[in-house]
């Protein structure tokens, strides 16, 4: 048989053509038909073996009508030299395989062509041939397989054309079935596939036997099933598609709530930023109770809570609610005739206790009743600083370090003479008084040895330093001003810069409060560090306090500085408008309130902007060349849903307004906008960056003049606030005299200090850490501030002579 | 906190700061021999011109000029001197001219084209002037807007393509004489200043 197969494979093309016998013709129709098949089709034939066999069944016997497996079957029957393996049965009704592994081994490759019994098995009960199970009979032993069909007798040949496989449909399913439940994707094509050649197949053999309609019944059965597959198929891939679709639509929901999660976030950060603001003013306003309730409050008091009074209460006010400049000018004087007559009351009364107290006090009270209220506090918080001090700091300190506090006795004494000086020359003391008033000091120092008049000597040096600065704050009157001592004041007259910067003053209770420590602290620290710091702080002062009363200061001004609100961090803004005027005058007042600007002059130039760098506002024109700012927004919108976009635009009606919102914007700023307009969209939109910078200035007792003030048109501003970052941009702009001083200060002061950051979960080393950068921020603001104030080409040679005097009082 | 109203008028001129100087005593100067502006605007002042100059380039100057504005500008110059303001004012001047003579291209356009070029136009120039407070000239530049867009604000109606082309070439006209106006106000007030134009850039 093999080699009539073999013998017949180059003779197929010409049988194609030629053999038009119904017996062959199925034999040409096949190899080209599986010749055509794909690949995958080929493949699939030779990975069931029965196919093959059955299909060559088809060719390889000249019995008409009878299967070719019944035939093959048959005749291996007949073989006398497969006796000893297969064999009739004894009656003839039934075949025996007598050895199931040589039957595998030998006869199942000759006679079909593979070695897989299973495969046989599978094919006889596909021919409804039943294995008979061994019984009492079993006379070939425990390895035989019997196997029976009625119509399959030894000596009943004809009736073999009975035998035909069951219904196809049977087949298929277990043919087709098979692979579909393992990988029904992959399974798709393979089982698309092999249709094709099992119908060739079929149709072959159909063609061969000539019982046509019957195998065409089976076919459209095939088909039928094929197609309900196919169906089944496409249903299981609908059903993956969805599934992938569902999983794509919950992945889809989980970023939404991602970001809402985020906007959550960002929300409960601005609650959080507005607690910690609330409680910062809170401590402000009990720091300031507190003062109060000291029994004997001495001149830290009489000094510092008209101070704070007035600050909270009015100062703050107004300046929180963004007053023009002359009304905030207005009520500083109201506030500093206030001060000086309560000042003044307090010096009094001062004076009274101070001689009680101490032998050189009556003159000095007398000198102060004299000369009014600056040097008279100053003399008379020396005398009272005592108890009120000491007082403050055992409640606040009581763990302080005492041997700090124990500076060498001459050490404070030096300071307070300094100090004293300092607030002779402020208040134009008579050289006399002064003088007495100094000595009188000094040897109360001196006297006074033992452990707790050091303590007191320590306090005593704040509160000397205290009362000048409200001499300067008072300084309204304008004698005091000229006649004031140029290195002496110098000092001095930093902190009434901080006085009266309108925003500054927010945080100035605090730092108003805590100052004696500060100054204690630093009184505290080396004499050399001292002088270090007084001899910056002359300089500094030099420059600044000498032009800082030119004779063109004529009123009390305090110049547009005012509104500033303190940002931890310049917010980045970027500004979009086509129109030239606009842009100008909005990067103006952006600049004075001391934001970085970027600029964009259209919609596409704003969209590119934005996906290049982090802002933290955008101030958006709506009418512009190539795309306007709606268009830009819900473009902006699509990456960033975060960053607040405020429409500026002269157009406002209602359904503009509409469609600004609807665009992602957060705001409409209508144009032409006013400084306050945009200043309360700044504040609205920006409260997460301001309230850390009060916080942080709050804590250091910085001056706040600097981010607030205005030097503002120099070139310098914005880089000194780009280099201090966010602690340190509070003081980079700050006189040098006053980053000196502090800066030098608040180092060896470090564990003297109260951490008032405390509160907000920062450590002490933190704190102290936080303070030494500031130091280290400053002291590079102030050399990179300085070249540029001298490269600054502007009309004051000197810049900071101009921004300085805009707050000194001259009358 | 932000959030409260401040409660301070934008309309009292801060008295603190010298420098701009109060429009209503400065600004009337007997001396200069300056024409008065042209009334450009219907409700010009009825007064003999020759009896009373100054008052009437008051009157002209309280219409056209929005102090406070023009004020909040003068605020961000540097003490003593008008850099700042004087880059605005001049970057508007060379705005101005640059739109002018833009709508004056567009106006010779095709129909369907200039129209809205005219809007758009004087949209902008709207906003330059808004913001120096150059009011005269705003509101016209406004209007120019609107009827560029086929809408007559002030009558509440719209209007055809050539009622709106006929309206508008009479504003260009309007408002070109407005702007000589102001930008004569303005040169005078920084000559009175003593402050030169000169070297300033835009």
């Amino acid at each position: 048989m093999d080699e009539r197969y073999r013998g017949q494979q180059p003779l197929l093309p010409l049988l194609s053509i030629a053999a038009s016998r119904a017996q062959y013709a199925p034999t040409p129709a096949w190899p080209p038909s599986t010749s055509q098949l794909p690949s995958l089709g080929v493949k699939r034939e030779g990975a069931s073996p029965e196919h093959m066999a059955d299909r060559k069944e088809g060719h390889e016997d000249s019995m008409s009508s009878t299967s070719d497996f019944v035939k093959k079957l048959y005749k291996m029957l007949e073989d006398q030299s497969f006796q000893n393996v297969v064999s009739w049965g004894p009656q003839g009704d039934c075949f025996v395989v007598k050895d199931m592994n040589e039957f595998t081994k030998s006869i199942l490759p000759r006679m079909f062509k593979h070695s897989n019994f299973a495969s046989f098995v599978r094919q006889l009960n596909k021919y409804d041939f039943h294995k008979v199970k061994n019984t009492d009979d079993n006379q070939f032993g425990e390895q035989s397989w019997t196997f029976r069909h009625p119509d399959f007798h030894a000596d009943r040949r004809d009736s073999l054309e009975n035998i035909k496989r069951k219904v196809p449909a049977q087949r298929k399913s277990t043919a087709g079935g098979t692979p579909l439940p393992i990988t029904p994707s992959s399974s798709y094509a393979p089982a698309a596939a092999y249709p094709q050649s099992a119908t060739s197949s079929s149709y072959s053999a159909n063609f061969a036997v000539g019982s046509e309609s019957s195998k065409i019944d089976t076919m459209q059965a095939q088909i039928a099933t094929l197609q309900a597959q196919l169906s089944s198929l496409g249903a299981a891939h609908e059903e993956v598609l969805s599934h992938v679709r569902n999983l794509e639509r919950s992945y889809q929901d989980v970023l939404v709530e991602m970001v809402g999660f985020q906007r959550g976030m960002a929300q409960q950060d601005g609650l959080m930023q507005n607690l910690i603001q609330y409680f910062l003013r809170e401590n402000n306003g009990n720091g300031a109770g507190k003062v109060k309730q000291l029994p004997s409050n001495g001149g830290m008091d009489g000094g510092g809570n008209p101070f704070l009074f007035m600050q909270q209460q009015e100062t703050q006010q107004l300046l929180d609610k963004s007053f023009a400049e002359q009304d905030v000018a207005r009520a500083t004087l109201v506030q500093m005739s206030e001060i000086s007559r309560r000042a003044e009351a307090v010096g009094m009364s001062f004076g009274g206790q101070a001689s009680g107290s101490s032998s050189g006090a009556g003159s000095s009270s007398a000198s102060n009743v004299r000369l009014g209220a600056s040097v008279g506090t100053s003399g008379i918080g020396a005398a009272m600083g005592r108890m009120d001090m000491l007082a403050r700091i055992e409640e606040l300190q009581a763990q302080r370090d005492r041997s700090r506090l124990n500076t060498p006795l001459f050490n404070s004494s030096n300071n307070a003479g300094a100090s004293g000086s300092g607030a002779n020359g402020m208040s134009t003391n008579p050289e006399e008084d002064q003088r007495r008033q100094q000595q009188q000091m000094g040897a109360q120092h001196r006297t006074e040895s033992p452990e707790s008049d050091d303590y007191e000597d320590e306090m005593v040096v704040p509160t000397v330093t205290n009362p000048p600065s409200l001499d300067v704050a008072l300084g309204a009157s304008p004698e005091t001003w000229s006649m004031a001592g140029g290195d002496a004041h110098a000092g001095l007259e930093v902190y009434t810069i901080g006085h009266l910067m309108p925003r500054g003053s927010a945080a100035f209770p605090d730092a108003q409060g805590n100052w004696s420590f500060d100054s204690d602290a630093f009184a505290s620290g080396m004499v050399g560090k001292q002088e270090a710091s007084y001899a910056s702080t002359s300089s500094g002062s030099g420059s600044g306090g000498g032009g800082g009363s030119p004779p063109t200061k004529q009123t009390l001004r305090v110049r547009r500085s005012t509104f500033v609100p303190g940002w931890a961090v310049p917010p980045r803004v970027l500004l979009v408008d086509d129109d030239a005027v606009s842009r100008k005058l909005s990067s103006k007042f952006l600049q004075v309130f001391g934001c970085t600007i970027d600029v964009a002059v259209d919609g596409v130039g704003a969209v590119n902007k934005m996906n290049l760098e982090k802002y933290d506002l955008v101030l958006m024109d709506i009418v512009m060349p190539k795309l306007d700012g709606v268009s830009a927004t819900s473009m902006i919108r699509k990456f960033d849903p975060q960053t607040p976009i405020i429409s500026m635009t002269s157009n406002s009606r209602p359904n503009e307004i509409m469609t600004y919102y609807s665009s992602g914007m957060n705001d409409i700023l209508p144009k032409p906008f006013t400084k306050e307009g945009l200043l309360d969209m700044l504040e609205k939109h920006l409260t997460h960056l301001t309230v850390i910078k009060e916080k942080m200035s709050t804590s250091m007792r910085i001056p706040r003049q600097p981010s607030g003030i205005p030097p503002l048109n120099d070139a310098g501003f914005e880089s000194a606030l780009q280099a201090g970052a966010a602690s340190s941009s509070g003081a980079s702009s700050s006189p040098g005299s006053t980053l000196m001083e502090y800066g030098l200060g608040s180092p060896d002061a470090g564990d003297g200090r109260i951490n008032v950051l405390a509160g907000m979960g920062l450590s002490d080393e933190q704190y102290n850490i936080m303070l030494a950068g500031i130091v280290a921020g400053d002291g590079f603001n102030f050399g990179e501030k300085r070249t540029r104030d001298s490269m600054d080409e502007g009309d004051h040679p000197d810049g900071r002579d101009g921004k300085r005097s805009r707050f000194e009082v001259v009358e | 906190m932000a959030d409260d109203p401040p409660p301070r008028t934008r309309t009292s001129p801060p008295p603190a700061d010298p420098a701009p100087k109060p429009p209503a005593s400065k600004d009337p100067n007997p001396e200069t021999p300056r024409s008065p502006p042209p009334p450009a605007d219907s409700e010009s002042v009825p007064d003999p011109p020759a009896k009373s100059e100054a008052r009437h380039r008051l009157i002209w100057h309280r219409q056209a000029i929005d102090m406070d504005i023009f004020s909040q500008i003068l605020e961000l110059d540097e003490d003593g001197t008008y850099d700042f303001s004087k880059e605005m004012v001049v970057a508007y001047f060379s705005q101005a001219t640059t739109t002018f003579s833009d709508m004056d291209k567009a106006i010779a356009r095709r129909a369907d084209e200039k129209l809205p070029e005219l809007s758009a136009l004087g949209h902008f120039l709207k906003g330059s002037s808004a913001a120096l407070g150059i009011s005269k000239v705003q509101a016209t530049c406004e209007k120019m807007q609107h009827y560029g867009a086929l809408r007559d604000e002030a009558a509440d109606k719209d209007l055809k393509a050539d009622e709106a082309l006929s309206k508008i070439s009479a504003l260009l006209v309007e408002v070109k004489a407005e702007y000589a106006d102001a930008e004569r106000w303005l040169k005078k007030w920084y000559e009175d200043k003593n402050e030169s134009f000169e070297g300033v850039k835009p």
